[in-house]
């Protein structure tokens, strides 16, 4: 093509009319903080790890909690308990473990490519972290309903009300629904929440990313 | 941090800004976005460095890192939203070298390269530079017939720019 030889031409030959930094504003520069979308995501990862630590945790600072546990679920349940909060220890370890070999991974003299997916793969490791933690909030969820009904005297007098009056089925379908619902409504507000923070940073990533990926179909 | 280290990447980088210059301009609007992105990409370019201390292919890495800076690393700040045209000063073309219809010509070119989107500048980019396919294809990341098909596309993508 005539005009990008044409342009080529000019390319290689101006020089005078680019910006000309002096040493000393260079110099500065290397003590700038870089604002990446790589460091952005670290922040975030760290936010999102402190944030799902401290939220299981909780109830092991939360005295009260802990006593209305023991009491609702009795001894038989410290069980469940010790083995939940073991797993997710190790999780934890085994998920930072990974995030941060992901992160060391992510190298600006890769080629473009390369960084790219580097930068997904890690990005995929929180997003896991993120499931694991949505599915266990969702068994524990549903494990706390089931032990109210089987071991909580209130709950368990309410349920013998219920069937009294002929209307058990109704009250399983509403409580049900509440249950189905809640849930919902959690998934619902963190992935919204996840959909805009990664969907901000990572956006034009992935538009490259795919056409990248397009050129090898 | 070592000074001699230091001393030895600036110095280099001072003689060599050029380069890190034209990514800027191709990737931002206005000056401001454009001293952003030079920033951005020094940072990147001085961490990498020790990695590469007495290797000359540190010159090709130059070309990565300022790629990888402007194409995935960058965040557009607010500031680059603002669109204040600044090619005719960065692409001054001299009319006393050329004639009026190569500088129109010139002038049309710098434009659609920079309506291209990010990959495809940046094909543009390292092939201006007189980069063979095969620099390309290793930059990128694809394949050498895939960048040659590419550029293709992209030589077909400007010609109906310049001629809707």
């Amino acid at each position: 093509m005539d005009e990008l030889e044409l342009l080529k031409k000019d390319w290689q030959r101006k020089r005078e009319d680019l910006p000309k930094l002096s040493y000393d504003e260079i110099y500065r520069m290397l003590w700038k903080k870089s604002s990446s979308i790589v460091k952005w995501m670290f922040y975030i990862s760290l936010i999102e790890l402190a944030f799902w630590i401290l939220l299981s945790a909780l109830p092991f600072f939360w005295k009260n909690i802990q006593k209305t546990f023991n009491e609702t679920y009795g001894n038989g349940d410290e069980i469940f308990f010790i083995v939940t909060t073991g797993l997710s220890i190790l999780i934890v370890l085994i998920f930072i473990y990974y995030l941060f070999t992901s992160y060391k991974a992510i190298s600006t003299v890769d080629s473009v490519k390369k960084l790219m997916e580097s930068i997904l793969r890690t990005r995929r490791i929180v997003r896991y972290y993120v499931a694991y933690n949505l599915i266990m909030a969702i068994i524990i969820t549903l494990h706390t309903f089931y032990s109210l009904f089987t071991h909580d005297e209130k709950t368990i007098k309410l349920l013998d009300t219920v069937k009294d009056n002929g209307s058990e089925m109704r009250f399983w379908l509403v409580s049900g629904l509440i249950v189905l619902v809640g849930i919902g409504f959690m998934v619902g507000i963190i992935w919204l929440f996840y959909r805009l923070v990664y969907g901000i940073l990572l956006k034009r990533l992935n538009k490259n990313y795919k056409e990248l990926k397009r050129l090898e179909v | 941090m070592n000074k001699d280290l230091e001393h030895q990447f600036v110095t280099e980088l001072e003689n060599n800004q050029n380069i890190v210059h034209k990514v800027c301009t191709l990737y931002t609007n206005n000056r401001d976005a454009h001293n952003d992105l030079f920033q951005e990409i020094t940072i990147q370019l001085w961490k990498a460095y020790p990695k590469f201390r007495g290797d000359s292919k540190f010159s090709t890495w130059r070309y990565r890192v300022a790629l990888n800076t402007a194409i995935t690393l960058y965040r557009k700040s607010k500031r680059s939203l603002r669109t204040q045209d600044y090619e005719s000063v960065i692409f001054k073309i001299k009319a006393n070298e050329y004639d009026a219809s190569e500088e129109a010509q010139l002038k049309l070119m710098y434009k659609a390269v920079k309506e291209l989107g990010d990959i495809d500048k940046a094909l543009v980019f390292l092939y201006l530079e007189d980069k063979n396919y095969r620099e390309i294809s290793d930059t990128l990341g694809i394949s050498e017939v895939n960048a040659r098909v590419k550029m293709n596309r992209i030589k077909t993508k400007l010609r109906t720019i310049l001629n809707p």
